[in-house]
């Protein structure tokens, strides 16, 4: 597969030493790229059609179909100083809520997935089924059940109840198990269990196997796992509108979809600039761990 | 001391633990250092659940109010002046009504959890009433102050539950640079924007806010009533019942009026709010049916425009509905003294109804503070029509209408089927989902 | 190297390939052995002294307000915690591990399941939202009425050793009255500058005092005069009182409202008060109904025609859009698996856009550009087409799996992204010399490798879909809808928007209703899933 070195782009790769003809070139890489641009076209596409609106001075959404026919950064300014609306104290609390969240669901999935994946008893496979059918369940009444938990929970945390960011970080990883157990169980099964016994053999208690050996091998399912709890957590508005009720404890989405909750009032200029802003640390996020994601940290490597 | 002494003693024996050559520790050492954990944490803590008890009594006493961000500046005044006579605090939770917002008051309330006062337009009050949630608010002498359409949206089942603000209804809002003409019908309405539309190069004869997939009842609602089919029968009071009054001869001509609009490419359920009010600003529409809620961008653009009554499609005066704010009062407040304070002698004030009025922009609901935006014609013109209107109705039975009176709209304008047919099956739908 | 303890090593060390590596493992473990087991078990008993420390506390403070059953629930999970970690058995080992998720799943996940469940046994919803006792305070003073042509009478609050009472001017005269008292006049209160300035043998209560004496202040009845007909005064806000009469009374002995006219509402046994003409006052209360809120489903009316349908979508819906996004997913995966891929790096975080978006955003941006009239696919893209996307039943199906796609395959990319790096390429590399092609190294390798990690979650996101409510409801609202139908029923329409449509849509919410039908909607999914998943159990013998 490394056969070309060259840093054209697209199908056209001149200078390449491959003994393939240009045909052959192109249906080994070309076709890729092609395939590339056609689905980032498919994903971009509503998403510049919201980047338009968020730099139109009119503040609705669907309204012109002339792309950035005006453009106005009227709408970041708004939101970035309106006082009523503190939008950086919306993104702080965000970040604290989904980096919390995410290294909490991180910590409990990977440790009940590791008992899954190394111990064996009773109910182990009905335990797993279990967690994942549970969180089926139609989240339908929700919004009262979690309201009146956390406001009995409020009389004796005070600290974890109603209108507290800690009482949704605790909400949302009421969700740590579940499906990431199971992400994370699949990548923990494909470790090899011999380097657990060798470790055994030579005394190593399961916690310092845990900690040690197996959780710096599954790096990658673990950055994967935190970034799904991290961008959930990031983008909910039902959990969190229930919790929150201050403007100062409000998270982006919560404060932003106040913008366009009231029927014939939404303002979508400056909800659009807000959600592109709140994406840009998500997409951030990404690039900054798609290394990890993607490194082949433990590839063909663990295979002992 | 315990705290100490156990961290002491815990240092100590972990001190000794690291001589030791087993990796297994002796289950009775073990229990040993859970229960010196424990006692540690007991020991920390056994003064916390006092002063936590304590903090929940004391304090000054504070009123909650759930508001919209507009609403929000206009309250900070009326809340500083009443602080500054009662020494309540005033706290602000910042939410744009919706029915999930309701929703969410309902299910608080009764914990005693819920804000103590609410805005919400009146049509939830049959809601919120049936489900005991809001109490009753007396206005006394200071309710005279109100319009007569505003005062009667805050009522169910004859007890007065709101302080109003507000009061919305559609009206033809009309590009002046376009056309001056004041059409008497619809269908002169109509004849005059094809003729726009042939000389001008205008694209729409009017623009108004639909939704393709649920249809737009209310924006429709003066063109109905102009062939006299009001949704529910009313009383002499005004007060809606749940009979419902649109089937009949005049909801089969409203019918066949709206499957003509819909043949003739004039009514379009495609058209969102968001194009409605876009075509209307950009010119290719002279007129626009729409709620005072539009004016904000249409001034924003120095657009030269009127507001005009919708003129009728049938025989009869087109009446929009009328959707009125209102302050309501939690019947599970937690300060209800105070918050029934505020709101029958703070709100109800002028200069606060005039403060309303300049924050949010909607036209007022009080005679003063509508005597007081002699500077803003257009919106005096909404204030104007609104007195025409009638109150959209607060009944639970409302519910059930919405969905099926707006699909049944589109599949009529769309040409899904004979609009008397179409429209007949509406009625006993709607009638067999009400029992 | 085998020396070496901290972590990036320690993966050098294990990262390196052949056999000599798995003995350099535990060497190295061997060497930090002793330290690591005593800083680990300060760190064990550090936690668990907080842990215990939050228990201790939410078990005194839960004792202080008197909320037995997170006192109850909060003794057990300290118990067990303690048990767990510091029984010296085997047997806890894996509670050790699970313990910490279990507990948040208990309280957050568990609690909405269960309640969700009794709630099906009740009639909660609109006209049923609190207690009865709640519901016939309510309903008596809603119904209070004003006297007709009463005036306003300008009052302030007094206390009497605790005994509350009102008093007002009258011509210049001040007049005192309590709930048994009716007013009168105090000839020696003190006027100044018209407001009353003293009673004797009463105190003045300030305007804290009067709202924090709420209960009493709500509760004060003064009658205006020994005749019933004048009422009694009622102040709501501490200053003002209106005269009264009061058109309904409870009636303890027969348990009914009673109205003055005579009429009585009995308690109907459902958490109502109704008159024997089939009048209903509300607001009611909430009580068990048993069964009935699923007797209503099984009503021939929900249950015939639409309910059928509606559930084939709904599957057809919820397998189409897990088997959509995963191909696309992992077919975007494994082209971005290619090395040497130029800009790739770009091209994943475009992928991945979608999903860092609000998705109910992204939802109405749909339904905007799929307009049929305005929106930009057929006005820009297919030149002033008018194809009705979302107004054709099957073009609105196609319309709705291809918007759900654009949301869900950034996350089954990431997914299959992360999972395709744990097939060794060993196998890949020895399946080539066998000579498989790449069709067949696809086939054999790489997707029951992939289902082991992805099998599950390929179930959880059909259970998702199988009830993603909001993409329904942003996009289409269920529509078309099928104008014969009674139920309004749509062509998009799946079971969760359909329970929404019959609990909500009938002008009250009916969350008994909707319970109930939530849990059989949860019975359908969890036994479809637990059956695929049980199928899949082969996966697992991979290992």
């Amino acid at each position: 597969m490394s056969t070309s070195t060259t840093s054209t782009v697209k199908n056209d790769r001149p200078g390449s030493r491959s003994r393939l003809s240009a045909g052959q070139r192109f249906a080994r890489r070309g076709w890729k790229h092609i395939a590339a641009v056609v689905a980032c076209v498919f994903a971009l596409f509503p998403l510049i059609y919201a980047f338009s609106a968020s730099l139109s001075p009119t503040g609705s959404l669907l309204g012109s179909n002339d792309l950035f026919a005006e453009v106005t950064g009227a709408n970041y300014q708004n939101l970035l100083t309106d006082p009523q609306n503190p939008f950086m104290t919306w993104f702080g609390n965000s970040m604290f809520i989904s980096i919390t969240t995410a290294v909490g669901a991180v910590l409990m999935g990977a440790a009940a997935a590791y008992a899954f994946s190394r111990f064996r008893f009773k109910f182990r496979g009905g335990g797993l089924m279990s967690l994942l059918i549970i969180q089926m369940f139609p989240q339908l009444l929700a919004f009262v059940a979690i309201f009146l938990l956390l406001f009995s929970i409020s009389e004796v945390y005070p600290f974890l109840g109603l209108n507290s960011r800690l009482g949704l970080v605790a909400v949302y990883l009421g969700g740590a198990l579940g499906a990431n157990t199971f992400l994370m169980y699949g990548f923990f099964n494909t470790i090899p269990r011999d380097l657990d016994e060798a470790a055994t053999l030579d005394g190593a208690s399961h916690s310092q196997i845990y900690w040690t050996i197996i959780l710096p091998l599954v790096t990658p399912i673990l950055v994967v796992v935190g970034m799904l709890s991290f961008i959930a957590s990031f983008s909910d508005f039902l959990l969190a509108q229930i919790v929150l009720q201050d403007p100062e404890k409000y998270t982006l989405a919560v404060g932003l979809y106040q913008f366009v909750s009231v029927q014939f009032g939404e303002n979508w200029g400056v909800f659009t600039a807000g959600a592109i802003l709140s994406a840009i640390p998500v997409v951030l996020l990404f690039l900054l761990l798609q290394r990890y994601i993607v490194s082949g940290l433990t590839g063909g490597a663990v295979k002992g | 001391m315990r705290p100490v002494s156990a961290l002491a003693w815990i240092g100590h024996f972990m001190s000794t633990r690291t001589t030791e050559e087993d990796n297994l520790m002796t289950p009775s050492r073990r229990l040993v250092a859970a229960v010196a954990g424990c006692a540690l944490l007991l020991a920390g803590c056994s003064s916390a659940p006092t002063t936590g008890v304590a903090a929940l009594g004391v304090g000054p006493g504070e009123v909650t109010i759930q508001a919209g961000d507009d609403e929000i500046p206009a309250l900070r005044q009326i809340a500083e002046k009443y602080t500054a006579d009662t020494g309540v605090d005033v706290r602000f939770i910042e939410r744009e009504i919706n029915a999930q917002a309701i929703s969410n008051f309902i299910s608080q309330s009764p914990t005693g959890q819920a804000p103590d006062i609410i805005v919400s337009p009146h049509d939830n009050l049959g809601q919120l009433a049936a489900n005991g949630v809001v109490a009753p608010v007396e206005l006394g002498d200071r309710g005279e102050e109100f319009t007569q359409n505003a005062r009667d949206a805050v009522v169910y089942n004859g007890v007065s539950y709101g302080v109003p603000y507000a009061v919305e209804s559609v009206a033809l809002v009309r590009n002046n640079d376009l056309t001056t003409d004041d059409p008497e019908t619809f269908d002169a309405l109509r004849a005059e924007g094809h003729r726009l539309m042939n000389e001008r190069g205008v694209d729409y004869p009017f623009t108004v806010s639909q939704s393709p997939d649920a249809g737009d009842p209310y924006h429709l609602y003066p063109l109905q009533t102009s062939f006299g089919a009001e949704v529910f029968e009313r009383d002499e009071d005004g007060e809606y019942s749940s009979d419902l009054a649109m089937g009949g001869q005049s909801g089969h001509a409203f019918a066949r009026y709206l499957a003509e609009l819909g043949r003739s490419g004039d009514l379009r359920t495609s058209m969102t709010p968001d194009i409605a009010k876009e075509s209307f600003m950009s010119g290719e529409s002279a007129f626009h049916i729409a709620g005072p809620w539009d004016l904000v961008d249409i001034e924003a653009a120095d657009m030269n425009v009127s507001v005009l009554p919708v003129p009728p499609a049938g025989g009869e005066e087109a009446r929009p509905f009328a959707g009125v704010q209102a302050f309501f009062v939690n019947a599970n407040a937690s300060n209800p003294v105070a918050a029934q304070d505020f709101a029958a002698n703070y709100l109800t004030r002028p200069e606060s109804q005039t403060a309303m009025y300049e924050s949010t922009d909607r036209p007022p609901a009080s005679e003063v503070a509508i005597e007081n935006m002699k500077d803003d014609p257009l919106r005096s013109a909404y204030a104007e029509i609104a007195t025409t209107a009638l109150p959209m109705p607060a009944i639970p039975a409302m519910g059930a209408v919405w969905a099926f009176w707006g699909t049944t709209e589109n599949g009529i304008v769309n040409g899904n089927g004979d609009p008397v047919e179409l429209w007949d099956r509406m009625v006993a739908n709607i009638e067999g989902q009400i029992q | 190297m085998s020396t070496s303890t901290d972590r990036p090593d320690t993966s050098a060390a294990i990262n390196g390939s052949g056999h000599g590596d798995s003995l350099s493992a535990p060497l190295h473990i061997r060497h930090s052995h002793s330290r690591g087991f005593s800083a680990g078990f300060v760190v064990k008993l550090v936690l668990m002294a907080l842990v215990n420390a939050f228990g201790l506390f939410g078990i005194l403070s839960a004792w202080a307000a008197g909320s037995w059953g997170i006192l109850a629930f909060l003794l057990i999970a300290l118990i067990v915690a303690d048990l767990v970690y510091f029984l010296p058995t085997r047997r806890v080992l894996p509670a050790k591990y699970l313990y910490p998720g279990l507990i948040f799943l208990l309280v957050f996940q568990i609690f909405v399941v269960l309640y969700t469940a009794a709630t099906a046994f009740t009639n909660y919803g609109d006209g049923h939202n609190s207690t009865k006792e709640a519901a016939i305070n309510q309903l008596t003073r809603t119904y209070e009425q004003r006297v007709e042509g009463g005036r306003e009478y300008s009052v302030r609050v007094l206390s009497n050793n605790g005994e509350l009472a009102l008093a007002t001017t009258q011509d210049e005269q001040v007049l005192v009255g309590t709930q048994d008292q009716p007013l009168s006049a105090a000839g020696d209160a003190q006027v100044t500058d018209g407001v009353i300035a003293e009673v004797p043998g009463y105190d003045l209560l300030d305007y804290g005092q009067v709202t924090a004496a709420y209960e009493e202040v709500m509760d004060l009845r003064v009658p205006v005069s020994e005749d019933a007909a004048d009422g009694v005064l009622r102040t709501d806000d501490g200053r003002t009182a209106y005269a009264y009469t009061p058109s309904l009374v409870y009636d303890e002995q027969t348990d009914a409202m009673v109205a003055n006219d005579g009429t009585v509402y009995p308690n109907n046994g459902e958490g109502s008060f109704v008159s024997p003409a089939g009048e209903e006052l509300r607001p009611g209360w909430r009580v068990f109904v048993g069964l009935q809120n699923f007797a209503a489903i099984f009503n021939p009316e929900i249950l015939g025609g639409p309910f059928v349908s509606v559930t084939l979508w709904t599957f057809v819906f919820a397998i189409l859009s897990v088997a959509l996004t995963f191909f696309l997913g992992l077919l975007l995966a494994i082209l971005f698996n290619d090395k040497n891929l130029k800009f790739r790096t770009v091209y994943r975080a475009i992928i991945f856009l979608p999903y860092a978006f609000p998705a109910f955003l992204s939802i109405l941006i749909w339904a905007g550009l799929l307009n049929a009239d305005f929106g930009y696919i057929n006005q820009v893209l297919l030149g002033g087409a008018n194809i009705p996307w979302l107004d054709n039943p099957w073009l609105a199906r196609a319309s709705l799996l291809m918007v759900n796609l654009w949301l869900g395959f950034p996350y089954m990319f990431l997914v299959t992204t992360g999972a395709l790096q744990s097939i060794p390429s060993e196998l890949y590399e020895s399946a080539e010399m066998d000579g498989a092609g790449a069709a067949q190294r696809f086939r054999s390798i790489t997707l029951p490798m992939l289902m082991v990690a992805v099998g599950p979650l390929l179930i959880a996101s059909f259970a998702m879909n199988f009830n993603n409510f909001n993409v329904i409801y942003l996009l289409t609202g269920g529509g078309p809808q099928n104008l014969e139908s009674t139920t309004g029923v749509g062509a998009t329409d799946i079971l969760i928007s359909f329970v929404y449509k019959i609990a909500f849509a009938g002008g009250t919410n009916d969350y008994g209703v909707a319970s109930a039908l939530s849990i059989l909607i949860f019975i359908m999914v969890a036994l479809v899933s637990a059956l695929t998943f049980r199928r899949s159990k082969a996966f697992e013998e991979i290992n």
